[in-house]
């Protein structure tokens, strides 16, 4: 049978993050988007259990599902994007050491992740060169004669949270030969010799958070670090990017929902020019169409969630979420800005913020293109 | 019919586009990361006759059509919107305004016309001009026939760096009335206004007018041909931006490697390419027409205000695929795109935004039936 209905574990962490992020968070949005990163704020949401929000209770986390993941993103984005997108990722870099690590690996890393320890994770994919197309990456670890450490080299681009973070999910070649299946994922300690910080990019929007390039110069990375065996690296990444995805679309939702709500907010002292001919409701029709494709999106975001909550793939399904969510985001944020008067072109109002951060979401994460690609793969074939 | 663009035309279109090329597009970039301004640009701008180009050559103008004007702002607009801005406004619904009006002032006038001095037009009053007919500043009549002049305008381009500002009011009486303001004189207070998301460059104040007193010969009639300016004005910038959004988007794909091959031999790519570039001609012709009504005579069935919505969406969408084109490039502000985008969406802050203009053109379908 069909249920709508949130349980209350979901319930207790939409509430947990939204209480937190409507007094506290709220106090700090304008000065993280004039640049700070919200160090205080992660190390706040950590010890709230927001930054494993579905890692064990035993290490830290919360315990909840997908779903209720969902919930605290959109909650957290609604109030700071920059703070929701930096919670997301370390979220998903301690769920693949819940999903593919070993003990130790989750005692070494996952419960400094969680409490706060460290300020983040990053996640180390894309490459100069290797962009949408992941696969063709050219980061190489190789292994050491006696098997115990690996010698990464190579740089990675667009790292969330990569100056700041204690634990760097890398993944890189172990075969060059094998194309995606010689992929093989590695948590990078920061402090090893040879990981280098490259310069923050200036970017138009989401500017609380921290996206800098890496640069790994033959660093030694214990054999102990690899997560999982060899040649999974690309199925961890994958996988990562699944949950990834509802989170993004999550985010999406979050900062669509902020825009329209500084749009309603505006609206009594937005006057129409003529209303026989129907400005108003002009406005008042744009603004269904943004609640009722927020409306569709979000259930695509909750439908992908709980089907990995009840452990079916659900590949497709987090694509069409994340595609639908940011590009419904992008259209909200474009209309309440052009209907919201001129406060709305503002570049510190809540409408201002929205546009800006709201753009990178079609491009996160796996672009719009990937998505669409991932989407018609599993119906045609040969695309 | 013709579409061919006259020997001035071309002229004039050719040396904007090269003072684009050598002192505007690699400034720009330092422009709007903060780092110096336009004005000495825009500066330069009014020594080749571009601040006067409506401006009959007795008063001290270059003399030349709409067309010729819609032509130089598509160029500047390509290097920075901003700066096409600030030069659209002078021309457009400032100075064409007194241009229409026959404004008596001749000595007044030839130094807006020759660029010695900048005019702005101040009509905003906080709505973003989504209700124009609501103007709270008054304009009480003195003994002597001059104004006394109270009221705030927000958001007025060339605010802070103009000498003169042509201001909307109401007299006691209700009519409107529009009164050139010295903003030197006592009572004028201005202040930069608060940062927008596009248009970084442009020059933006708030006013407030605390009992200016204006001589009654500052007195300038109504214009509608100023409105018109304003929104045609700003079809031609959103017309720039858009060309340099799609070019942004062309160079890119076709530098950028995925999969092993340009991105531009992917067919999402090609659809987005040929979509913009088809939007780009659209409201280039729009514009076009408008502009030759404009350079004729006056606009009819609304081409003006066609043009201006239409460039105006299209510029979103075009710098919204360019962006995406882009990837992460796109979202940093080491590629233009990311500011074309920003502007785009900042455009109706210029003139009337494209739901008055819809209504505009919807209210004259309607009358016309």
């Amino acid at each position: 049978m069909m249920d709508f209905q949130l349980s209350a574990d979901e319930e207790q962490i939409r509430d947990l993050a939204r209480n937190y992020a409507q007094t506290t968070l709220a106090e700090r949005a304008l000065a993280h988007d004039a640049g700070a990163f919200p160090m205080e704020t992660v190390k706040e949401l950590a010890g709230l259990g927001l930054m494993g929000i579905k890692s064990p209770v035993s290490f830290g986390g919360l315990g909840g599902s997908n779903v209720a993941y969902a919930l605290a993103i959109r909650e957290i984005a609604k109030v700071c994007a920059s703070t929701a997108v930096t919670t997301a990722v370390t979220n998903m870099v301690g769920d693949m050491l819940v999903h593919f690590g070993d003990d130790g690996q989750r005692e070494r890393w996952l419960r400094p992740l969680l409490s706060g320890e460290f300020a983040a994770g990053s996640f180390a994919l894309t490459e100069p060169s290797a962009g949408s197309d992941a696969a063709s990456l050219s980061s190489k670890a190789v292994l050491s004669d006696d098997g115990s450490y690996y010698t990464l080299s190579g740089t990675k681009m667009w790292i969330t949270s990569g100056d700041v973070a204690g634990a760097v999910l890398v993944m890189a070649k172990t075969d060059a030969d094998a194309g995606a299946r010689g992929i093989s994922a590695f948590i990078v300690d920061p402090n090893a010799a040879g990981f280098h910080v490259g310069r923050h990019e200036q970017k138009m929007g989401l500017k609380g958070s921290s996206t800098v390039s890496l640069t790994f110069e033959s660093v030694k990375v214990p054999a102990a670090d690899r997560l999982g065996p060899e040649g999974i690296g690309f199925r961890v990444a994958m996988t990562a990017l699944d949950g990834g995805r509802c989170g993004i679309g999550a985010q999406a939702l979050g900062i669509a929902e902020s825009a329209l709500g500084g749009l309603l907010a505006a609206m009594p002292a937005r006057k129409a020019d003529d209303r026989a001919l129907g400005t108003d409701q002009a406005a008042a029709f744009r603004i269904a169409d943004m609640a009722t494709r927020m409306e569709a999106a979000w259930l695509m975001v909750l439908r992908a969630c709980a089907l990995k909550d009840a452990g079916k793939v659900m590949s497709r399904e987090a694509a069409m979420a994340k595609v639908f969510a940011t590009e419904a985001a992008g259209f909200v944020t474009k209309t309440a800005m052009g209907l919201a008067g001129a406060d709305g072109l503002r570049k510190d109002s809540a409408i201002g913020r929205a546009y800006r951060d709201a753009r990178v979401a079609r491009i996160y994460e796996g672009t719009s293109e990937v998505q669409r690609i991932v989407i018609a793969r599993s119906l045609v074939r040969g695309v | 019919m013709d579409f061919a663009l006259d020997e001035t035309q071309q002229m004039i279109r050719d040396s904007v586009r090269s003072f684009v090329s050598g002192q505007v597009r690699e400034p720009a970039m330092k422009w709007n990361e903060g780092h110096g301004d336009a004005n000495a640009a825009l500066k330069e701008l009014g020594g080749l006759g571009l601040l006067g180009i409506l401006a009959p050559e007795n008063a001290g103008g270059a003399g030349l059509d709409v067309a010729t004007l819609i032509l130089s702002l598509i160029e500047l607009a390509t290097g920075d919107a901003g700066l096409a801005a600030m030069v659209a406004h002078h021309n457009g619904p400032a100075l064409g305004h007194l241009l229409d009006a026959d404004f008596s002032d001749k000595k007044l006038l030839s130094r807006f016309a020759s660029g010695d001095a900048l005019l702005c037009r101040a009509t905003d009053e906080g709505q973003a001009h989504l209700d124009s007919a609501t103007v709270e500043t008054t304009a009480t009549q003195q003994p002597d026939g001059g104004w006394q002049v109270s009221g705030s305008k927000r958001l007025v381009p060339l605010g802070t760096l103009a000498s003169h500002a042509i201001v909307s009011a109401k007299t006691l009486g209700g009519a409107d009335i529009h009164l050139l303001v010295d903003l030197s004189a006592p009572g004028v207070s201005r202040q930069a206004s608060a940062s927008l998301v596009g248009l970084s460059t442009c020059d933006l104040a708030d006013l407030t007018l605390s009992e200016v007193q204006v001589p009654a010969a500052m007195t300038v009639g109504s214009s509608s041909r100023a409105v018109a300016l304003g929104r045609l004005t700003t079809a031609a910038i959103a017309l720039g931006v858009t060309r340099a959004a799609l070019a942004a988007g062309v160079t890119y794909t076709l530098e950028r490697k995925q999969f092993g091959k340009p991105i531009a031999r992917f067919q999402p790519m090609q659809w987005q390419t040929a979509d913009s570039a088809t939007e780009l001609e659209a409201a280039e012709l729009l514009t076009y027409r408008a502009a030759w009504q404009l350079s004729t005579g006056d606009a009819r069935d609304f081409a003006v205000e066609k043009a201006a919505v239409f460039a105006m969406e299209a510029a979103q969408r075009v710098a919204d695929r360019a962006l995406q084109m882009h990837g992460g490039y796109g979202y940093t502000e080491d590629f233009p795109v990311e500011r074309h985008f920003r502007d785009a969406a900042t455009l109706r802050l210029l003139t009337d935004g494209p739901d008055l203009q819809r209504v505009v053109i919807a209210k004259g379908l309607a009358q016309a039936v």
